[in-house]
């Protein structure tokens, strides 16, 4: 648990300022002459589900004493002065589109909290329910909110699972108070190794892979909305029942031909460039990603694990027990074969400057090095990254103490992470959404970071 | 008097300027284009064609050619050919154009050169050359030029770096160099224990999730055998048969068990899985 000491003096490191710019940060705000002040158009979120260590990641800390650095070495990136974890060498070669935050940190140490607290920007408070529509929207809703696709094209697709804790479904991945219409559509990823472990498929899950032929669907369709007409008379329009409808008509639009179905048919891709971000949920995962947004999805969100924590067993990362080996092998190789195809991909595509890549953890894992070979639970400080989007990659925002146990500099919260995504998508990170019953509520409570 | 003159003059010039601008929108969104009103301001256009719009051919261009603040346009996955761009000349005021995946050639590209403002250009997979690079030289505020999957080489490239040194070209990477992630398949270390049905050592009741590991399950009896999970509630799910003298290759975790049954689906034995990927031999 953090003592409120801690708390204020991390409040204090926050406020000092320009001292949050460390030395890479520094020559290239020189360097940059004329800022270029382009918007992102779309937003891909990755999310690291069960907390990704930061010292086996983006903030490796050689001169930690032994049982705190742990096994990796660190190794250099293509940016002089910036070092990661020796086990995400394809990323390392990224760094100059990378803007990486190593003084993120917050006070939630269970992973229901953090997970809403980094998905929607704000604290929890009471009990908060999976898929309650009292809850915070989570920021892919926010930002579909503000930028609308085409008719019939979804408002935001998240994908492959939903969020699980030992069966326990996660608040934060749905549109809270915003209602159905901004809930993240949930997608199967079609193709890929699939992450070892227990992942849920409790939601309805679009699958897009049904071959019905278009006839058969418009017919099913007619034959739905004289059905609609009737009972819609007898009824009257329910707010559940235009829910319904909101789903289904995205359904079928979807099955009849919007570039979305297109996009979700891998098959379509190069085989090479399915090979290049690997045979892998994840890898694919990733790829589907960049393919719809292509089609016009102005958000999506990619979790990089199985679906469900299952007390720390499978591909999460919530390394409990054999952290070492269990990043060395299971999860760094996909996420670092994924994330490296993904960046590669949409720069040579000149995708990469209106496309915001932002990764998301729940927290960082502790210094020490528990019993059972394994990492805990540290919100204390934790490392996240941005990329695209207008951000200036080739620099690191803040910095971690000596052990990696607490902001030492730049100290910023969740909710600075979704000021500083809002304005990368051109939204006024203050601005005003209303609820179901016209409530108003500032979207974020934090301030954008000076990486754009 | 003479500034009211000078007023009414300008307004009706901005209208008539907005009335051309919403002829050339209505003909755009026939075609399936997007207009969107470009930050800043004062009737300044991005127009978008890649989504609804891709039958957009030649043609359909002139209409986009009479949106004089046009500042974006995308053309990507269209039917537009080089000689459709000479519509474009006019468009001083484009900053970005998408012309990526169409089959624009470096004949085309020549219609481009007096569009000093663009900064952003997207050639990638086209029919361009070395030759459509030559073109571009004047285009002194292009800051970020596309050519992957085109036949532009690294001296083409290094050429127009010779003349416009701040400008980026993205050239991607050669497809050809992709090397597939080897998937080594571990050797199984050992055998998996048998466990008879109604025999002495009892396998759990059911599934407990662990590692991810392998087994290949080997059946040595002379008639096929049905392979049930046991799941995490204790109850059986059918996973296949496997042939007499087959072997079947099962992704699963630590702690699950396995059981084995004959075609009547009466159980014969079964198989509680470790962390390492094990060989299960389904006895005679």
């Amino acid at each position: 648990m953090l003592s409120l000491q801690h708390t204020r003096r991390n409040f204090l490191r926050s406020s000092v300022g320009l001292a949050g710019l460390t030395l890479p940060t520094f020559f290239k705000a020189q360097a940059v002459s004329t800022p270029k002040h382009r918007k992102a158009k779309a937003c891909i979120v990755i999310y690291t589900w069960g907390g990704m260590s930061h010292y086996e990641s983006f903030d490796p800390k050689p001169e930690a004493p032994v049982d705190i650095r742990g096994e990796f070495k660190p190794i250099n990136t293509a940016t002089p002065g910036i070092q990661f974890s020796e086990h995400i060498p394809l990323i390392s070669k990224h760094s100059n589109k990378l803007a990486i935050v190593r003084s993120v940190h917050h006070n939630n140490g269970a992973h229901s909290g953090a997970v809403y607290l980094n998905l929607t920007g704000h604290q929890p408070e009471g009990q908060i329910k999976a898929k309650g529509r009292k809850n915070w929207p989570s920021i892919t809703s926010v930002i579909s909110h503000f930028h609308r696709p085409l008719a019939g094209i979804p408002n935001a697709i998240r994908m492959p699972y939903s969020m699980y804790d030992n069966g326990r479904q996660m608040a934060g991945e749905s549109a809270g108070w915003l209602g159905a219409k901004y809930d993240p559509i949930l997608m199967r990823t079609p193709a890929g190794e699939p992450y070892g472990g227990v992942s849920r498929y409790d939601d309805p899950a679009l699958n897009l892979k049904l071959n019905l032929d278009k006839k058969r669907i418009s017919d099913r369709l007619t034959l739905l909305e004289q059905l609609d007409h009737s009972l819609g008379q007898r009824l009257g329009a329910s707010t559940a029942y235009e829910k319904l409808d909101h789903y289904r008509q995205m359904a079928a639009d979807m099955l009849l031909g919007s570039p979305v179905r297109e996009a979700y048919n891998l098959e379509k891709e190069d085989h090479r460039i399915r090979d290049m971000y690997g045979d892998h949920i994840g890898g694919q995962s990733l790829l589907l990603a960049r393919r719809l947004v292509e089609a016009g999805v102005p958000v999506v969100q990619a979790v990089c694990s199985a679906g469900d924590l299952a007390g720390g067993g499978g591909d999460n990362w919530d390394t409990h027990r054999n952290h070492f080996p269990k990043m060395k092998n299971r999860l760094l190789p996909v996420f670092d074969r994924a994330v490296s195809a993904l960046l590669t991909d949409l720069e040579m595509r000149g995708m990469l400057d209106e496309t915001l890549v932002v990764f998301l953890t729940d927290f960082g894992r502790t210094p020490k090095i528990n019993a059972n070979g394994g990492r805990d639970h540290h919100p204390g400080v934790y490392s996240l990254a941005f990329a695209g989007g207008g951000i200036n990659g080739g620099q690191v925002y803040g910095a971690s103490d000596r052990n990696g146990i607490e902001p030492a500099s730049g100290a910023c919260t969740p909710a600075d992470i979704h000021a500083t995504v809002f304005k990368a998508m051109g939204i006024n990170h203050n601005a005003e959404l209303h609820d179901q019953l016209d409530r108003p509520y500032r979207i974020c409570d934090g301030k954008p970071l000076p990486i754009a | 008097m003479i500034r009211l003159l000078l007023f009414l003059v300008l307004i009706s010039n901005q209208t008539l300027g907005q009335t051309a601008d919403q002829s050339a929108i209505e003909s755009i969104k026939k075609n399936g284009g997007l207009v969107l009103p470009s930050p800043g301001g004062d009737n300044r256009w991005e127009v978008q064609f890649q989504l609804r719009g891709r039958n957009l051919n030649d043609a359909g261009l002139k209409d986009v050619a009479k949106l004089k603040n046009l500042i974006e346009l995308n053309l990507r996955d269209t039917k537009i050919t080089s000689a459709g761009l000479t519509h474009l000349k006019g468009l001083v005021n484009l900053t970005r154009l998408h012309l990526e995946r169409t089959n624009v050639d470096d004949t085309g590209i020549v219609h481009l050169k007096g569009l000093t403002k663009l900064r952003y250009l997207n050639l990638y997979n086209t029919k361009i050359t070395d030759k459509a690079l030559e073109h571009l030289a004047d285009l002194k505020n292009l800051e970020q030029l596309y050519v992957w999957q085109t036949d532009v080489t690294t001296v083409g490239i290094e050429n127009l770096k010779k003349k416009l040194p701040s400008l980026t070209i993205i050239k991607g990477i050669d497809l050809s160099t992709v090397v597939p992630v080897k998937k080594e398949e571990p050797k199984p270390e050992h055998d998996l224990k048998w466990l008879p049905d109604g025999g002495n050592e009892k396998p759990p009741e059911k599934s407990i999730t662990g590692e991810f590991t392998i087994i290949r399950f080997v059946n040595k009896r002379n008639k096929a055998v049905k392979l049930f999970w046991i799941d995490y509630g204790g109850k059986p799910k059918l996973y296949g048969i496997i042939d007499p003298g087959a072997e079947r290759r099962q992704n699963t975790y630590e702690d699950a068990v396995w059981m084995i049954a004959d075609e009547q689906e009466m159980p014969l034995g079964y198989f509680v899985t470790g962390r390492e990927f094990a060989r299960a031999i389904i006895p005679k």
